[in-house]
């Protein structure tokens, strides 16, 4: 089973996203803030990153440099979501070289359309 | 002139002319004069500094700098002086005008020809002009200083909008999840009511959403930072793509959405998010207004010049004349407070006049009330060259 790791300080999305994508069959792990990302990130191997840009203690771009910078988790899909509208996002977003970037409130057939396109092959719906 | 008394530094080497001036000076019975006296040029700066006088007689010829050499030593001492300097210049010694003014003196006499008229009359044109000149940089060094604050402040407006959008977004994208998820039959199966009632609540947070973008676009707009990326792209795509996102609403609201394009319609130069954002306001507008049964259709043609022209034709209730010369300004809703639960906050026209506008195009509507509505926008033509690429599509 694939693993998604979502990293999202708002715990409402992290909960509507798990739901989701569990229901899409995969495995979801979640990290609420930069540092605890890496530590989920180094623990479960995701295949998948959803990265938040805003968070306090270290954006979405932080995490998105220290997951290149880690030989494990450096070629992993990453995909941004944020709530923030601003022009620079998208190639910032680009220099990270990530799959994706949407932005809230997302719809929720794109981005699961994102992630099954950047996971190669769409997974065994539950 | 309204100042009475009136400090006047003599700076001349000359005891015999100092007199000569003072004895001018004071056969003007319109005024009071203080004098204060410096024989060289090097006490005459000091003076100057340290007196403040309102205004400087100066020889042009003094024993230890000439009247040029003290005004540029002045220049170095006093960045603005407070006061203007009359250079007074002997026979023999009559310096060029434009030169005297030029190094900053405000007027400039030979000594020879004054008289208590003309003195009199140059030291209070000089110390009337010269006070009116401060006066003006005051007032330029205040509305600077306004400026920038304004700025400031529509910088902070701009970026408080920002973070009110960011922080009801986050909330609101856990709502319309919530919601979604419960749509799809994630949480067990609905009734038709139940989700006739949770599509309603979704609709709701994408106006939401549709009104904070606004808000944005609004706030960059009044800063001046809302920029456009302009490419080649298809007319026909971006139209079909944005008649095909029309599709469900149309159809849902019973109403005819068409197409009409001209063959000579092919490539233009725009930036494709923002003439989407155009269309898509002005095509959900039409949609908004046009009863069920009714027709609306984007049309695309040429322009003479070899631009294109976007047309959407409603057959709606239509708009009266009084809206139509209001309906693209910035808080028109608001001027109003008609129908602003119908309509929203009435951003979208001067959000879509704002965008036309910064790619040199023009909008416009033209309506018959009763007898529907159409919007019409130009991109005028490329002045890039031949393209070298071609976008069809956007990604997300």
């Amino acid at each position: 089973m694939k693993k998604i790791l979502i990293v999202e300080d708002d715990k409402r999305i992290i909960a509507a996203l798990n739901i989701r994508l569990r229901a899409k069959g995969y495995d979801v792990c979640a990290a609420y803030d930069s540092a605890l990302a890496m530590t989920q990130a180094t623990a479960h191997q995701p295949d998948l990153a959803i990265l938040d840009i805003s968070m306090p203690g270290g954006d979405g771009f932080l995490v998105a440099d220290r997951l290149r910078n880690n030989v494990d988790t450096a070629r992993i899909p990453i995909i941004f979501i944020t709530a923030l509208k601003q022009p620079d996002l998208r190639d910032k977003a680009q220099a990270v070289r990530a799959v994706a970037l949407f932005e809230k409130p997302f719809e929720s057939d794109d981005l699961v359309a994102a992630i099954e396109l950047a996971l190669g092959r769409p997974p065994a719906t539950v | 002139m309204s100042t009475t008394s009136l400090r006047i530094l003599i700076i001349d080497d000359s005891p015999a002319d100092q007199e000569i001036y003072r004895r001018l000076l004071l056969e003007n019975s319109d005024c009071d004069y203080d004098f204060l006296e410096a024989t060289s040029g090097s006490s005459g700066l000091d003076c100057c500094a340290s007196e403040k006088p309102d205004c400087v007689l100066l020889d042009y010829l003094l024993p230890d700098l000439n009247g040029l050499a003290f005004l540029s030593a002045l220049a170095k001492e006093i960045d603005t002086p407070t006061f203007p300097i009359i250079m007074l210049a002997g026979y023999g010694n009559e310096l060029n005008v434009t030169e005297a003014m030029r190094a900053g003196a405000a007027d400039y006499l030979p000594k020879d020809l004054l008289t208590a008229e003309n003195l009199g009359r140059a030291v209070n044109n000089a110390v009337d002009k010269h006070q009116s000149q401060l006066a003006m940089e005051d007032q330029r060094r205040m509305l600077e200083q306004t400026n920038a604050e304004l700025l400031c402040k529509s910088e902070q407006t701009r970026t408080f909008y920002h973070m009110l959008s960011h922080e009801l977004k986050t909330p609101l994208t856990a709502a319309r999840e919530f919601i979604s998820i419960l749509l799809d039959g994630l949480a067990g199966p609905l009734n038709e009511t139940q989700q006739e009632y949770l599509g309603i609540a979704k609709e709701s947070c994408d106006q939401i959403t549709l009104e904070l973008n606004d808000l944005l676009d609004v706030a960059r707009l009044d800063t001046a930072k809302l920029y456009i990326d302009p490419a080649p792209f298809v007319i026909t795509n971006l139209i079909k793509r944005a008649i095909a996102s029309h599709w469900p609403m149309a159809q849902a609201a019973g109403i005819d959405l068409t197409h009409c394009i001209s063959q000579d319609v092919s490539i233009a130069v725009f930036d494709y998010r923002r003439i989407m954002q155009v269309l898509t306001n002005l095509i959900g507008n039409a949609l908004k207004f046009t009863p069920a049964g009714g027709q609306v259709t984007v049309e695309a043609c040429s322009t003479r010049e070899g631009g294109v022209q976007i047309a959407v034709r409603d057959t709606g209730r239509g708009i009266t004349s009084e809206q139509r010369q209001h309906i693209f300004e910035h808080l028109y809703q608001a001027r109003t407070h008609k129908e602003a639960f119908e309509e929203g906050l009435g951003l979208g026209l001067y959000i879509c006049k704002e965008v036309i506008k910064l790619h040199r195009g023009e909008i416009w509507v033209d309506s018959v009330l009763g007898n529907g509505s159409t919007f019409y926008f130009t991109l005028p033509p490329s002045t890039h060259t031949a393209p070298t690429g071609i976008s069809q599509e956007v990604c997300t």
